[in-house]
C-alpha cells in the first residue's frame, strides 16, 4: 500500500453538447498513491453514487495504456504531466498530498464533446476509414520473408504504428489539428511495401478527410510531439507533407 | 491530385506559405540586410549599392514584382490559415493550459508577421517611394543622397527605437520560420533536427544583429 493523498479535485461537468457547463469541486481523502488516475476517478464516482449524486462520465477501456479511450486534461496537461503516459497509466504518487487537480475534457471542434469527460473521436475513425487499409492477395497464404524491408524503415513504421488514437495531439495543440495522428496513420503505412499500392490515394483522401473533419491546419508548435502518450515524433509530420506533395507530382 | 485540391488542402497551404517564406529570405531578406551593411563602409559605399539598383531598370523592377507576389502570397494564405485554426477550437479551454515548451516565437508568429507587414508599409512610405529630397539628404551640410536620408530618418529617436524594435520583431520571426518552413516542405531530416533549429536561430539573431548594427553606426555619426 503507498501513502495516502487527500486532493482537491475540480471537474468539468456537462450533461450534454447542447448543456452548459462548469467545474464542479470535489474532496477526496484517502487516495492510494499507487493507484492510477482512472482508479481515483473510480474513487470519486463510487462516493458520488452513494451520496445519490451523478457519477462524472469518463471513458476508459483497458487502462494499460493502449487502447486509447482515455485522455483529459489534467492541469493543462493532456494525459497529465507525465510525458508518454497515458491517464490511465498516470499514477496518483505524482500528486503531493491537499493537491488542486483540475480536469478538463480535450477541446477541438472536431472532436465534439458528449458528456463531462467523454469526448467523441468518430472523426479520427473516419480518417482512417479513407484510407489505413493495405490490398493483400487473397488464396494461398504468401511466403513468410518474401519481401524484404529494410530495418530502420521497419523501426520507424513499428514507431508510428503505436499511435492508439487518443486525440490528445490535436487536444494540445493550438490549431487543434490532428495533423500527428493522421501522420502516423500515413506513415506506419507508407514506409513499408505493403502500403505502396494505395500510397498516393491514401494521402490525399485521408488529409481531405481531415480537413473536412474540421481539424485546424499544423504550425510546427510540436505540442502534440509532447503530449503523445506513444512518443510519436513529428518527423512523422514532416513525412506526412513530402507524402502529399508526392502524391501531388505522381 | 488535382491543383486545386492541393491549394485548398491544409498541406497544400501551408506548404504555399513555407515556399513563399523561403523564398522572401532567400532573396529579399538577406540580400537587402547584405545591400544596407554597406551603409557601414561609407557614404560612398551605399550610395553606389542604391545606384547599382538603380541601374538595374526594368529587371529591377520584375523582381520587385516577384516580391511582392510573394509577400501576398505568403500574407493571404497565414491569413486563411490562422482564421481556420482560429475555428477549430470553437469552445476554448477554461482552465489554464500548460504551454509545454513550445517556442516563444512559433506562438507569436501570427502577430510578429503582422507586425512586420505594418512595418513593411511604413518602410516602402519611408525609403522606397520617398523622393531624394534635397533636404532630406542633406547630412552635416553635405548633400549625401540615400545616405543622408538614411542618416536623417535616424535622427528621430521615436523611429530610430521603432526600428530597433521591429528587428527584433524580425529576427523573432524568422528563428520560426526556417526550421518552420525546412520540416514543412521535409526538408529538416530527422537526425538533423538540432542543427536545423540552431541555423534558424541564427538567422533570426543574424538578422536581428545586422539590422541592429546599421542603426547603431547612425546612433555613432
Amino acid at each position: 500500500m503507498g501513502k495516502k493523498l487527500a486532493l482537491t479535485l475540480k471537474i468539468w461537468r456537462q450533461e450534454s453538447n447542447k448543456a452548459k457547463g462548469k467545474f464542479e469541486t470535489y474532496k477526496l481523502k484517502d487516495i492510494d498513491t499507487d493507484a492510477s488516475f482512472v482508479e481515483m476517478l473510480d474513487v470519486l464516482n463510487e462516493e458520488l453514487a452513494l451520496a445519490g449524486k451523478q457519477p462524472v462520465a469518463f471513458e476508459t477501456d483497458c487502462r494499460e495504456g493502449i487502447c486509447g479511450c482515455c485522455g483529459a486534461m489534467v492541469n493543462g496537461h493532456a494525459h497529465g504531466p507525465q510525458r508518454e503516459t497515458t491517464l490511465c497509466q498516470l499514477h496518483m504518487r505524482l500528486f503531493e498530498n491537499n493537491d488542486t487537480i483540475i480536469v478538463e475534457p480535450f477541446r477541438a471542434k472536431a472532436m465534439p464533446l458528449i458528456k463531462d469527460l467523454i469526448i467523441d473521436r468518430s472523426s479520427l475513425t473516419r480518417i482512417i476509414a479513407k484510407g489505413g487499409y493495405v490490398s493483400v492477395r487473397t488464396g494461398s497464404a504468401p511466403d513468410a520473408n518474401s519481401i524484404l524491408i529494410r530495418k530502420e524503415n521497419a523501426e520507424a513504421a513499428m514507431d508510428a504504428a503505436q499511435c492508439i488514437g487518443c486525440g490528445a495531439c490535436a487536444a494540445a495543440c493550438p490549431n487543434a489539428a490532428a495533423m500527428l495522428y493522421t501522420a502516423a496513420k500515413v506513415s506506419q503505412l507508407a514506409l513499408l511495401p505493403q502500403g505502396h499500392p494505395e500510397r498516393e490515394k491514401r494521402v490525399s483522401e485521408m488529409l481531405t478527410q481531415m480537413d473536412k473533419e474540421g481539424f485546424g491546419n499544423c504550425s510546427n508548435s510540436y505540442e502534440c510531439e509532447i503530449v503523445c502518450p506513444k512518443g510519436i515524433s513529428v518527423t512523422n509530420i514532416a513525412r506526412l507533407n513530402k507524402e502529399y506533395l508526392r502524391a501531388l507530382l505522381n | 491530385m488535382k491543383i486545386s485540391k492541393y491549394i485548398s488542402s491544409s498541406i497544400g497551404k501551408k506548404q504555399i506559405i513555407a515556399f513563399s517564406g523561403l523564398v522572401l529570405i532567400a532573396i529579399f531578406i538577406l540580400p537587402h540586410l547584405l545591400g544596407n551593411l554597406q551603409i557601414l563602409r561609407g557614404a560612398q559605399a551605399f550610395n553606389g549599392y542604391a545606384k547599382l539598383l538603380h541601374s538595374m531598370g526594368f529587371v529591377l523592377e520584375i523582381i520587385e514584382a516577384f516580391f511582392a507576389l510573394m509577400f501576398v502570397v505568403h500574407i493571404v494564405f497565414t491569413i486563411i490559415l490562422v482564421t481556420e485554426n482560429f475555428r477549430a477550437r470553437s469552445i476554448r479551454y477554461k482552465s489554464a493550459i500548460a504551454s509545454e515548451p513550445r517556442s516563444f516565437a512559433s506562438r507569436m508568429m501570427p502577430y510578429t508577421g503582422a507586425i512586420i507587414l505594418l512595418f513593411l508599409v511604413v518602410h516602402l512610405y519611408d525609403f522606397a517611394f520617398a523622393k531624394e529630397a534635397a533636404t532630406s539628404c542633406v547630412w552635416r551640410g553635405e548633400d549625401l543622397g540615400l545616405y543622408g536620408m538614411v542618416m536623417n530618418s535616424f535622427a528621430n529617436p521615436w523611429r530610430l527605437g521603432g526600428y530597433a524594435f521591429i528587428m527584433l520583431i524580425v529576427g523573432l520571426h524568422l528563428s520560426h520560420a526556417l526550421q518552420s518552413a525546412l520540416q514543412t516542405l521535409n526538408l529538416r531530416p530527422g537526425r538533423y533536427v538540432f542543427w536545423f533549429n540552431l541555423l534558424s536561430y541564427f538567422l533570426g539573431i543574424s538578422v536581428t544583429v545586422g539590422f541592429v548594427s546599421i542603426i547603431i553606426y547612425a546612433v555613432v555619426h
